[in-house]
């Protein structure tokens, strides 16, 4: 095709636009990763720098002690990241189809029971009598799964709006008139007619996986059981506290870099996920492209 | 679909699998959300772990008390409100606006770098984007200070002791950090859109413009109402870590920086207890379940089929 | 059908709440049940194998932590037929995780708690009172003499402290490099709150530091002298809010941030500020004065000092420094309760519990278990007497060491580690003995009858009192007056009246 003079202004415009804009979003990414292998000493003295005077991998060496346990804790946060994602997915999807359909009766009904969960929470300490003692996940890697993040109700929400507008009812129609069930028409309409939402939530899903250390903060107490984040998490918070309360005895702390410790474990934290991410642009592109080719 | 012509329960019979259907999400949303919504009594309560969140002796409003002893209430909720109004307004047009830039953009590789950039402030923590900020703005070696305002030949400004330009930098703090989320959601609902309503416009010979204003917003409207309808009912919450850590907790801007979030963190500190804390979470449920139920109200008289429920 | 799914609904969560609900409410039984055997007057103590859930803070988790969560679960059958189930805690654990668990009411007999929190405990019945047990406390009792009072609100017996310093006396370490350059020496400092002038004394250090190098930042930190309004210069009774102004020698309750002291103080700070001796962030600043001595360019901070502090800081900020007093020491409640051991409502037995705390308190090699982990893998006793790292360990290498003695039940029962004076625990007793004692000493404010007020007083503080303290305002004279307006506004005179209240009642008790 060829683009007339407007249409090629226009692709010059937005990519000069879009090129600011990620570069917006780029640089500061960029700001943390060269913070966390600047030398402490002129991270203090200087503040952070793109250029910084003085290089140094202290930070990740430190973290590296562990190297095992971080491995184990990365490990469990794929896992849970995985599973967490996919059951979420099924579950959303299977919530949000009947709801998305006007003729079911009590659709009204159940939709704001859905989103009423979005508005009252009953605060963590009854979820956590109830995770803890009915259910008992304590130190179980169910506790990253389950409390909270399974099911949300804005999930559910967004994908009712797209399979109800997105959709057309002329389709279910006509695989009514074949004869088939609501179970096949799920299976083999909704969900690939849904991947460019479903894509686009499961990436919200799996990253709010991911980046949650909540749940490990109050339900695992086994540092053998501690998430990526949950770790991370935890081993800022004790380097604190140490630093802060330590006496003459702990001279092995003094080699501890506080400052650029925080970038290095930020950037440890979202490591893999940057280096997935290119391949996950994979589905994320075809999703958009057969959700354009419907219809 | 083609369901209405029965009637009674034959009706309702043909619904049943898609009843059965709902049957795994709700029996989570009932474990997860609605039994743990019994401790909202503790709000009203004088808990006390003997008796229980049951039997523990009433206290009727005393828990909420505190939430408005503070002389600045007004200004607290009017922060909290106008942020919120600020962020939904900024997020979802910034949103809308790359979602339709991106979409448009033919270059497929540079396409998939703008998508993947636009979500990586979404995976930095907040205290992190606290330090980030802490190193434009700080005063001693802030790249603000040192370089960019000597560049236009500006002054240096003390930034976190002059609460004029946080209300700005906490709204692109805010969309910086969340404008891919919106953005990725309507990318979504622009994939869904009929790719003939385009071709049919561009053989009117419609300009872009013309396509954006009479095709894709039309289109994304339902979303845009979801979205918002969601949003409003958080709008007396707010992201405490925005308003604690990255303006690095300066008392000097709290006339900008205190939110409601901001104000319960700093009152458990002194006087904690589940009642407490609990309060303020009913407090800010009930202020946003009323402006749900009234925006959702109003959708349902517009225009029926964008009304959530 | 929409109604009656609803209700159906309604019942359901009805139901299931109730029974989640009754999950936390059962087990009470808070009276102390004294006709069980065991009592301490008949020597042994038979814990029957009643299980402790001993709560305690360590450094990190430590590959050894079980082989010391074992041995000191032997050590407790062999001397009180009872087990221990340890539950170690870092502080980001602590924080998030006790008050679900205490809210929860899991199994927990002793754990240590926090003075900001006390007012919680006791209000939604966490805590035990510890009166009710005082006939198992009788070790403890003669550890603390009359320091056990300040884990008293009203009649509620919170719990017992720690073996350590007794108070908290204001200071500023300097390194001492950089001082000896500027050809000055600890001995020329005579700062005292009798006569402010003294602090000028300082501006001079500063000023030649400056001279010779422009790039060091004098003073750096997160506290300074008005900042930790209580703890130092006077008594503050648990919150800053009515203070026994002049080292708690005082005993009408008054505004702190009314006094000339505090004008005095924050006025010394704003000539620093003004003269460019402290960093243009400070205000901000989150990193602790160590981590900013650690990084180089940075000359002094001001601190709590107590007898080792050079020891220590040179250990934190890897520079020799000088400390430089900056006020007396005075004995107070706040610290001796900063941080006690308490039994929680949880404990099943609560006698038992109550007969293992003591325990703790007392004995040595308890005290060293968890402190140093196991004798021989984890430390030795070096031929002075003290614990050190065996041969072929370090700090990097060891597989438990805390370090933590001061928030242990009693260090001075254990063994001090090497590099420490051999007398090291006696001097602490010295140091503590000759210190003042505030006129409310073992008097702690209750702040339940004023919690809404606490509540909004603490907003108010977190806004004015960083930026005063520290000197970064342009009129001292205006912030400190909208400062106490805020105050007066947000309930401070009925905070104080309250606190008067109290204070009178404790003293004509105690008087």
């Amino acid at each position: 095709m060829i683009m007339s003079k407007g249409r090629k202004v226009y692709q010059v415009c937005i990519n000069i636009i879009m090129i600011l804009v990620t570069l917006c979003m780029i640089l500061p990414l960029l700001l943390l990763f060269m913070s966390s292998i600047t030398d402490e000493s002129t991270l203090i003295v200087n503040g952070y720098s793109f250029f910084p005077a003085k290089f140094s991998l202290g930070a990740y060496a430190y973290i590296m002690q562990n190297a095992s346990t971080i491995f184990r804790a990365y490990g469990i946060t794929i896992v849970v990241t995985v599973v967490g994602t996919t059951l979420s997915l099924l579950l959303a999807s299977l919530t949000a189809f009947p709801l998305s359909l006007r003729a079911l009766p009590g659709r009204r009904v159940l939709s704001f029971i859905v989103f009423f969960t979005m508005l009252f929470s009953g605060g963590l300490v009854p979820s956590y009598i109830m995770w803890t003692t009915v259910f008992n996940i304590r130190n179980t890697i169910f506790a990253y799964i389950f409390p909270n993040f399974l099911l949300g109700a804005f999930n559910i929400i967004l994908l009712r709006t797209f399979f109800t507008t997105s959709i057309p009812v002329d389709i279910y129609e006509a695989a009514e008139i074949d004869g088939a069930t609501y179970m096949r028409i799920y299976w083999q309409i909704v969900l690939p007619l849904g991947k460019p939402i479903l894509v686009t939530v499961g990436l919200f899903t799996g990253l709010t996986y991911w980046n949650d250390w909540t749940n490990g903060l109050y339900y695992i107490n086994k540092s053998d059981m501690l998430s990526i984040q949950a770790l991370l998490n935890r081993m800022i918070q004790d380097i604190q506290a140490l630093l802060a309360n330590s006496t003459a005895n702990s001279g092995a702390l003094m080699q501890i870099p506080q400052v650029s410790i925080r970038m290095a474990i930020a950037f440890v934290a979202i490591m893999p996920i940057l280096i997935v991410y290119p391949f996950l642009q994979k589905y994320f592109a075809s999703g958009i492209m057969l959700g354009a080719v419907k219809g | 679909m083609n369901l209405t012509k029965k009637k009674g329960f034959a009706r309702f019979k043909q619904f049943i699998p898609l009843y059965l259907m709902l049957i795994p999400g709700f029996t989570y949303l009932i474990i997860n959300n609605y039994i743990p919504m019994a401790g909202i009594v503790v709000a009203f309560k004088q808990y006390n772990v003997n008796d229980g969140l049951f039997l523990s002796p009433w206290n009727g409003l005393a828990n909420f008390e505190y939430l408005f002893g503070s002389e600045d209430t007004l200004i607290i909720i009017r922060n909290t409100l106008l942020y919120n109004v600020a962020f939904i307004i900024v997020n979802n047009v910034v949103g809308i606006a790359l979602a339709i830039f991106i979409n448009d953009v033919i270059h497929q590789r540079l396409k998939k770098l703008y998508q993947s950039a636009i979500l990586l402030p979404f995976l930095i923590s907040i205290v992190v984007v606290s330090y980030i900020v802490f190193a434009l703005l700080s005063q001693e070696n802030g790249m603000m200070n040192n370089s960019i305002l000597p560049l236009f030949g500006l002054d240096p400004v003390k930034w976190y002791n002059d609460p004029t330009w946080w209300p700005l930098i906490l709204v692109i703090t805010n969309c910086w950090k969340g404008v891919g989320y919106g953005t990725l959601i309507y990318i979504a609902a622009i994939a869904g859109i009929d790719l003939s309503f385009y071709e049919a416009a561009e053989l009117d010979g419609a300009s872009k413009w013309q396509q954006i204003t009479q095709i894709t917003l039309p289109c994304l409207i339902p979303s845009i109402i979801t979205l918002l309808i969601m949003s409003i009912g958080r709008i007396f919450a707010s992201d405490f870590g925005l308003f604690y850590q990255v303006p690095q907790n300066s008392g000097a801007l709290f006339s900008v920086t205190q939110t409601i979030d901001t104000y319960v963190y700093r009152a458990l500190m002194a006087a904690g207890g589940i009642g407490r804390s609990s309060a303020a979470g009913v407090f800010q449920s009930v202020v946003g379940f009323t402006l749900v139920m009234l925006s959702n109200w109003i959708v349902r008289k517009v225009s029926e089929e964008n009304a959530i429920f | 059908m929409s109604k009656r799914i609803i209700s159906l609904l309604i019942v359901l969560v009805l139901v299931v709440g109730m029974f989640a609900g009754c999950g936390t409410g059962s087990n009470s039984g808070s009276t102390p049940n004294k006709d069980n055997d065991g009592n301490a007057e008949t020597g042994k103590i038979d814990g029957e194998g009643y299980t402790v859930n001993y709560l305690y803070m360590v450094a990190q988790e430590g590959a050894n932590q079980q082989k010391v969560a074992e041995a000191i679960d032997a050590l407790a059958m062999e001397e009180l037929n009872m087990h221990v189930n340890l539950i170690p805690m870092t502080f980001g654990t602590y924080m998030s995780q006790l008050a679900p668990m205490l809210a929860a009411n899991e199994p927990l007999d002793i754990f240590p708690a926090m003075s900001s929190s006390f007012a919680t405990y006791i209000e939604s019945q966490y805590v035990v009172n510890l009166a009710d047990y005082l006939d198992y406390f009788g070790d403890t009792l003669e550890v603390f003499g009359d320091d056990a009072y300040c884990g008293y609100i009203g009649d509620f017996l919170v719990g017992f402290s720690q073996m350590k310093e007794r108070g908290y006396p204001t200071g500023m370490v300097v390194r001492k490099d950089l001082m000896e350059e500027a050809g000055f020496s600890v001995e020329d400092f005579n700062v005292t709150t009798d006569d402010y002038s003294t602090f000028e004394q300082i501006d001079e250090l500063f000023a030649k530091v400056k001279e010779l190098h422009p790039e060091i930042i004098c003073l750096d930190g997160t506290t300074i002298m008005a900042a930790g309004a209580g703890s130092s210069y006077v008594d503050n009774m648990g919150d800053d809010f009515g203070v026994l102004e002049n080292y708690g020698q005082a005993t009408k309750v008054t505004n702190y941030f009314e006094s000339d002291q505090f004008r005095t103080l924050c006025d010394i700070a704003k000539r620093w500020f003004d003269a460019g001796y402290v960093s243009q962030d400070i205000v901000v600043n989150q990193d602790s004065g160590e981590t900013k001595m650690r990084a180089g360019n940075c000359l002094s901070f001001v601190c709590y000092v107590k007898p080792n502090t050079n020891v220590e800081k040179l250990a934190q900020t890897s520079y020799e420094t000088e400390v430089i007093s900056l006020g007396n020491a005075m004995k107070s409640t706040n610290a001796v309760n900063a941080v006690m051991f308490s039994m929680a409502n949880a404990a099943k037995d609560k006698t038992k519990a109550a007969q293992f705390m003591n325990w703790t308190f007392t004995s040595q090699k308890f005290n060293d278990l968890i402190n140093w982990g196991i004798e021989g893998e984890d430390w030795v006793l070096d031929d002075q007497g003290l614990a050190a790292y065996p041969d072929g360990v370090d700090a990097t290498s060891v597989g438990y060491h805390n370090d933590f003695g001061w928030i242990y039940p009693n260090q001075f029962a254990g063994h001090p580690w090497t590099g420490n004076p051999t007398d090291i625990w006696d001097q602490y007793r010295t140091y503590n003995g000759a210190m003042e004692k505030s006129k409310a000493f073992g008097f702690t404010f209750n702040s339940t009858p004023v919690a809404n007020e606490e509540a909004t007083l603490v907003s108010v503080s977190d806004q004015y009192l960083k930026s005063l303290a520290f000197g970064a305002v342009d009129d001292l004279d205006a912030s400190i007056a909208e400062f106490n307006n805020a105050l007066y506004g947000a309930g401070l005179q009925k905070v104080m009246d309250e606190k008067q209240k109290q204070l009178d009642e404790f003293l004509a008790n105690n008087g």
